[in-house]
């Protein structure tokens, strides 16, 4: 946009020269040499041309995200909050991405991260031992959006894997590899945005919210819990 | 005394028909214009760029802004130009008067803007397939395509809307022009030496306000439509005060 903005006084005068020069009679002898009717037929079967290969090859499939009803402003924290103070049963639907459930043999539970390398750390993992669960491991995943312009493409990162064998759970991509993303917009046109709401969403600072993951490991009571302190495993004991 | 009887219908009919077909630099430049502004937006009209620790994220966007906005200005220079004596002249080829020949005018700034305001809608077509056909990435979603219809109606009032009121703006200041010299210098100082000077004028910003926070396309139109005649209706009583033609 603010390249549009500098450019456009240049434009301008551009346009304002190219009128003056087609006032000259000499120019406009010219000029003249290709007659109106040509132009405007060629100029209106290139937009026609346009419009209807538009509708011959319909949408496009190769569409990243997904729309997002509401801002997601604060809400990092608001779902941050809610898991530190175990409020689980109050955390909206829209965070809750899934559950997995893995059968437990053993009293004993080790966490343990494939990669060690803490420095782009972006999870974080929750562990309760609750009375209610036998003989399992339940994992919910929570996700605060990571939208740009009000598009969620949080499915453009990968989730964090979490596999158990043998009475440890080893989670693999704890720390993200390096993703380069990059996206084509099309958007209405300013005046017309003035009457939608749908795809009013439209920003000229460019929008961007970036998301937080969560992982909410229930276990047994009576299982031990084994983890280098050093990791981001936050324990809670009913 | 002649004996053919025309009405004054008839002659705003003719002379409407002479403007649409005879006034070429309007056409051209309408085409000029747009063309200049599609070549802008084919090469994406804004975008942003974000990155984190293991992100980094690129988006390219494409809009129809710049066609509008260069056709918003050729609408108000268009109609200026229809009121200059180089323009009203060419209508003495007829029977005619200063009203046959400023409501031929209206009619036919009116049509054309009507005209380039479907070029504009139309003109996302062609953005969009230079956009799905140039950018080998995903496109985000909801901007996989142009809009469902209402949105293209919804886009084309508004787009038809602020087109109608440039050339009513530029339809009435030209008709000041003609009047006195004097607005030619005036007018331009009255609109621009506020912003030169860093000062809000309140009713500009009210008259802003009074459009753009407009949310129904029907009241929209209707302010738009309004608004238009009102600025047309005026000019064309400014452009009868006009003395008769000298040679």
């Amino acid at each position: 946009m603010v390249a549009v903005i500098t450019l456009l006084p240049v434009i301008m005068i551009g346009l304002i020269l190219v009128f003056f020069m087609t006032r000259n009679k000499s120019f406009r002898r010219q000029t003249s040499r290709i007659p109106l009717k040509y132009m405007l037929s060629a100029y209106v079967g290139i937009l026609l041309l346009s419009l209807v290969t538009y509708y011959m090859i319909g949408q496009s499939e190769e569409v990243a995200g997904r729309e997002i009803e509401s801002s997601v402003e604060s809400e990092d924290f608001d779902l941050h909050q809610k898991i530190f103070n175990r409020q689980f049963d109050e955390i909206d639907d829209k965070y809750y991405f899934g559950q997995e459930k893995i059968g437990l043999d053993s009293d004993e539970l080790s966490i343990r991260f494939a990669d060690q390398n803490m420095d782009t750390y972006s999870y974080n993992i929750v562990v309760t031992k609750d009375p209610d669960v036998k003989g399992e491991i339940i994992i919910d995943y929570y996700r605060v959006p990571f939208s740009i312009n009000g598009i969620d493409i949080s499915e453009e990162f990968e989730a964090a894997d979490m596999r158990y064998d043998n009475g440890e759970i080893i989670v693999n991509n704890l720390t993200r590899d390096y993703v380069n993303l990059e996206f084509a917009e099309f958007q209405m046109p300013i005046p017309g945005s003035q009457f939608s709401d749908d795809r009013s969403n439209r920003d000229w600072n460019f929008n961007f919210q970036s998301g937080g993951d969560f992982y909410h490991i229930q276990i047994p009571e009576n299982t031990q819990l084994n983890y280098d302190p050093n990791v981001p495993i936050y324990e809670f004991e009913n | 005394m002649s004996l053919t009887n025309v009405s004054t219908a008839n002659i705003i009919k003719k002379q409407y028909i002479h403007k649409m077909t005879s006034y070429r630099d309007a056409w051209k430049s309408l085409i000029i214009t747009q063309l200049i502004a599609l070549a802008i937006s084919s090469f994406s009209t804004g975008g942003g760029t974000t990155s984190g620790d293991f992100y980094s994220i690129n988006v390219t966007n494409y809009s129809v802004d710049v066609v509008f906005f260069f056709t918003v200005f050729w609408a108000f220079i268009a109609s200026f130009l229809v009121t200059t004596n180089s323009y009203t002249y060419e209508d003495f080829s007829y029977v005619s008067n200063r009203t046959t020949s400023a409501v031929s005018a209206i009619l036919f700034v009116a049509s054309i803007t009507t005209i380039a305001a479907i070029f504009t809608m139309l003109s996302s077509y062609f953005i969009f397939m230079v956009m799905y056909l140039t950018q080998d990435v995903n496109i985000l979603y909801g901007s996989n395509t142009i809009g469902d219809f209402s949105e293209i109606l919804s886009s084309f009032a508004a787009v038809w809307g602020y087109l109608l009121l440039a050339s009513s703006v530029g339809y009435i200041i030209g008709a000041l022009v003609q009047i006195s010299r004097i607005f030619s210098l005036v007018i331009p100082v009255l609109i621009f030496l506020p912003g030169f000077m860093n000062v809000q004028v309140p009713i500009l910003t009210d008259v802003v306000t009074f459009f753009t926070t407009e949310t129904s396309v029907m009241m929209f139109t209707m302010k738009v439509l309004i608004t238009a005649i009102l600025l047309f209706m005026l000019g064309w009583l400014l452009s009868a005060k006009k003395e008769v033609r000298t040679w």
